[in-house]
């Protein structure tokens, strides 16, 4: 209810609570309906297109921790490389998909935002809720299968899922960002993926923060996105790797980033020609 | 009603200014009125239509909708490629909150695409998907049709169905209708307007309105 209407003691007080939840039961359905059009688009109807979702990134990451372990690049004492690599490289993967997808996302849907019901931000969010669901799935086969055949189970799963959570909504907001600068300008477009590329070195996915020496770690952690690579990390492996992180500074950032992901989008929505 | 209250709309053209859609225009749409909306390729009644839909947005004015209006029924608009007829339906009617087997069988009734439901709607003829797409809107409850040259590609058994449901189940509705065909707005409208230079021009009397179109 809001404060003004309780305040005025206005009929339409409860009214404007039935009509916030009548909004919140309206975007429900719609992002169903939309998830499931989702998987239908992207897998087809059989059944390898949806396993294709999880065997995907899992071969992608599974490839560079190869390469990784080839090289034997680092080594941090009990921790083998492959599992070390499969959980930097895997969610960072997922990060990188969300926002090169996202201007896409909106040229691939317009035709749906014909029906009045659904707005952009549902567009957006069906898709990435997607994503959240693919990299929770495949997270938790290989950290079962990580504890089963290496028989390392994660030390923190809260932590592990903290960690997940907030890279996926800094994801979110950076998508939604990508989306509303796609449209509102084609140099934009063209500039995400190159920025996207150029920012894997210091996304912090690839290597500790512990490898570093303290100055520069430092100055890494003003990037919310190494602290929660890191507080993956330290789910995973707890102590056997000394992990920094700061998570009220990167809730705060995640906050910054999704409102003005939420702004931007609001701002192009009259500017989208069809 | 539909208030379109001095609404402009252009569009940027790339380094050389802007092209005027409507240059401020006040018109109201009334519950139950039968609208024809004329005018030449490339005058913007297509983007008119997605005015009145809520779809795209005025550049000047605003454009108040107290009434449902359905999605500006046009070729391939509303609904997915790649997805069968059935499965459009489906997800049409999850989003309006109606019950989607009901609606895959009321479209199918109308529209008797038969097998083709089953099919991707890219795989659709322009019949096959003007039927597909007024089945489906036809079928739901809106206050007011948007139809966008939907009705153009379709045979006269699929003309006389649709007329016979807007003049019985869905009479006192409301209807805007892009049409190149005059016997349609004869057939359809009880009014008409044009759309000409950037100007929506009413007409009570539809011969008027066809005689002017013509001379365009």
């Amino acid at each position: 209810m809001s404060e003004i209407a309780r305040d005025a003691g206005m009929p339409g007080a409860t009214g404007e609570f039935a009509r916030t939840l009548r909004g919140f039961r309206l975007q429900s359905r719609v992002l169903q309906a939309l998830l499931l059009r989702e998987m239908q688009t992207r897998f087809g109807r059989n059944q390898l297109g949806f396993l294709w979702l999880f065997l995907e990134p899992l071969m992608l990451a599974g490839a560079i921790a190869t390469i990784k372990w080839v090289l034997d690049a680092h080594h941090y004492p009990g921790i083998p490389v492959f599992v070390f690599a499969l959980a930097g490289y895997l969610p960072y993967f997922t990060f990188r998909a969300i926002i090169s997808r996202a201007p896409g996302t909106l040229h691939a849907n317009m035709t749906l935002l014909y029906h009045s019901q659904i707005k952009l931000l549902d567009v957006v969010l069906a898709r990435h809720m997607l994503e959240l669901g693919a990299i929770i799935t495949v997270m938790s086969f290989i950290v079962g299968g990580v504890a089963l055949w290496a028989e390392m189970p994660p030390n923190s799963i809260p932590v592990l899922l903290l960690g997940l959570l907030l890279l996926f909504l800094y994801a979110h907001g950076l998508g939604l960002l990508a989306a509303a600068a796609a449209a509102a300008s084609e140099v934009a477009e063209r500039l995400i993926h190159p920025l996207v590329y150029l920012s894997l070195p210091v996304s912090g996915a690839l290597f500790p923060l512990h490898s570093l020496p303290p100055s520069l770690r430092e100055i890494m952690l003003w990037n919310p996105q190494a602290s929660m690579h890191e507080m993956v990390r330290e789910g995973f492996f707890g102590n056997l790797l000394p992990s920094y992180f700061d998570v009220p500074y990167t809730a705060f950032c995640v906050a910054v980033v999704n409102l003005l992901g939420l702004a931007a989008l609001r701002a192009v929505r009259p500017r989208l020609e069809f | 009603m539909i208030l379109l209250d001095g609404v402009s709309k252009f569009y940027h053209l790339r380094g050389q200014g802007r092209r005027w859609i409507l240059r401020d225009t006040t018109a109201v749409i009334r519950p139950g009125d039968r609208l024809g909306i004329l005018g030449r390729n490339g005058a913007g009644k297509s983007t008119l239509m997605r005015l009145l839909g809520g779809v795209e947005y005025p550049s000047i004015g605003r454009v108040e909708r107290r009434m449902s209006v359905s999605w500006p029924l046009a070729h391939g608009i509303g609904v997915h490629s790649s997805l069968t007829g059935a499965d459009n339906a489906r997800f049409i009617a999850r989003i309006y909150d109606l019950d989607p087997d009901e609606l895959v069988d009321a479209v199918n009734d109308f529209a008797e695409l038969g097998t083709y439901m089953d099919m991707p709607v890219s795989t659709y003829s322009a019949g096959m998907m003007s039927r597909l797409l007024l089945g489906l809107s036809l079928s739901m409850d809106f206050d007011c049709y948007l139809i966008d040259e939907a009705t153009s590609v379709g045979d006269q058994r699929f003309i006389e169905r649709t007329q016979h449901i807007l003049e019985t189940t869905l009479r006192s509705r409301a209807l805007v209708m892009v049409t190149h065909s005059t016997a349609h707005i004869r057939s359809f409208c009880r009014s008409a307007a044009i759309l000409h230079d950037s100007h929506l021009t009413f007409f009570e009397d539809l011969d008027e309105a066809i005689a002017t179109y013509e001379a365009l």
